[in-house]
């Protein structure tokens, strides 16, 4: 009986208490929703206000964490006054905005105080120049810009180097994609690989292609020669042999099948390879007519080889690319 | 004639002997490369697994093996003696690699 006062004393601050806490919830979440809105309406230095606010009045609230998450990204987008981060958004927001305002944002964003809004404006600038308007060459400047600035953050030049270089590969521009990977791959040391693994294969693909080119071309002057000095059936018996025909049947063939007995692969490669294969069989056999020395027998079986290789690469290059990741290539 | 056709049954018979000496030559690569660039199982191979990933490397080998043979062949077609000298070659890497495969790559 004694300690009852006591008891409703404590159970009346309790309440109070209770009361007061609700009502400082109440107002931060009052104070963050009204943040919400004015993000919604452009009015970052507003918003910025009434997050704090809302932190301030209560800094437990379940809305104080999305609070201060919002004003560490407003507080790193508010260079000059968020009036980039104000023209940035007007063009973001806008899955529709025409062209002229894409090239305005363009046209603005260099004149940007150094910060996370420009490259980011670039970045905007530069997707839309490509994916939606087809200007690549415009579409490079803005990326390249996003790319080079030095004061943006980390992910965000990665970003645009992904662009870029999707740009390049896209145009056939491999040599580029590797300038840029080779300037600022740090930035993406993933891409950088990935490229570099392209241009390599472009090269052996060109070089595969051009001495395949030529060992075909000095073939067929050979085997003329060789048609016109021992006759077309003699010239045929000695260039065109039944175990050439029987190893490229092998080759392509066996191959073929091995992989048809695995699975659903593909057997195009190897096909390809048989083919291959014979043709550079036969424009061996036109070298060999030529001369026999030692020399150029060794040159010759060299030459053989060489092609090859270049065969082999080429069939798989032009039919299923992806087997060549595996070795590096 | 006689001679001729007992040279081409020779040359035909080292041919297939490389070809087959290969074979395990071509089987020890083949584990060895699953060993080193797939330390994780294959998807394909464990896909494959539930026949048999050893039939396919057999597989594997024996497609190697068959085009060491026409080498082979080629090599008798010039020299015999070369291709015998192959072929001993050939038999002593075979052992090594059945060794090899029987010791470290199961």
């Amino acid at each position: 009986v004694k300690l009852a006062p006591a008891i409703a004393m404590a159970a009346l601050l309790f309440a109070r208490a209770a009361q007061a806490d609700g009502d400082s919830r109440a107002r931060a979440k009052e104070a963050f929703e009204r943040g919400e809105s004015e993000v919604h309406a452009l009015a970052f230095d507003r918003a910025l206000a009434s997050y704090k606010e809302a932190i301030a009045i209560d800094p437990s609230a379940s809305t104080a964490g999305l609070a201060r998450t919002r004003v560490g990204e407003l507080e790193s987008h508010s260079e000059g006054g968020f009036a980039p981060l104000v023209a940035l958004e007007r063009v973001r927001r806008s899955p529709s905005s025409t062209r002229a305002e894409v090239d305005a944002l363009g046209a603005a964003a260099p004149g940007f105080p150094a910060g996370r809004v420009r490259a980011e404006a670039e970045l905007v600038v530069g997707e839309a120049l490509w994916h939606r308007f087809d200007d690549r060459a415009s579409a490079r400047v803005a990326l390249e810009r996003a790319v080079e600035d030095e004061g943006a953050d980390r992910l965000t030049r990665s970003l645009a180097l992904n662009e870029l270089c999707g740009l390049f590969r896209e145009g056939d521009d491999l040599p580029s994609a590797e300038r840029a990977v080779d300037r600022f791959g740090d930035l993406a040391p993933a891409l950088r690989t990935e490229i570099r693994r392209l241009a390599r294969r472009a090269r052996f693909r060109v070089t595969s292609a051009y001495f395949l080119a030529a060992l075909g071309l000095v073939a067929l002057a050979l085997a003329a020669r060789a048609v016109v000095k021992l006759g077309l059936d003699a010239a045929r018996t000695r260039l065109v042999r039944s175990f050439d025909l029987a190893l490229a049947l092998y080759l392509g063939g066996g191959a073929s099948l091995l992989v048809r007995a695995r699975g659903e692969g593909d057997t195009r490669p190897f096909l390809w390879l048989g083919l291959g294969v014979l043709a550079v069989a036969i424009a061996g056999r036109t070298i060999g007519l030529s001369s026999t020395r030692p020399a150029a027998r060794a040159a010759r079986a060299i030459v053989c080889i060489v092609g090859v290789l270049a065969v082999a690469f080429l069939s798989i290059e032009r039919t299923d690319a992806s087997f060549l990741a595996s070795v590096g290539l | 004639l006689k001679s001729a056709s007992f040279s081409a049954f020779r040359r035909t018979g080292v041919a297939l002997a490389t070809g087959l000496a290969a074979m395990p030559i071509a089987y020890a690569f083949v584990r060895f490369v699953e060993r080193a660039l797939y330390p994780t199982p294959n998807p394909a191979v464990i896909i494959w697994s539930d026949r048999s990933a050893f039939i396919f490397r057999a597989a594997t080998a024996a497609y190697v093996g068959g085009a060491a043979a026409f080498g082979a062949f080629a090599v008798a077609a010039r020299s015999e003696a070369r291709a015998d000298s192959v072929l001993r070659a050939v038999l002593v890497a075979s052992a090594i690699a059945m060794l090899i495969t029987a010791a470290w790559l199961p």
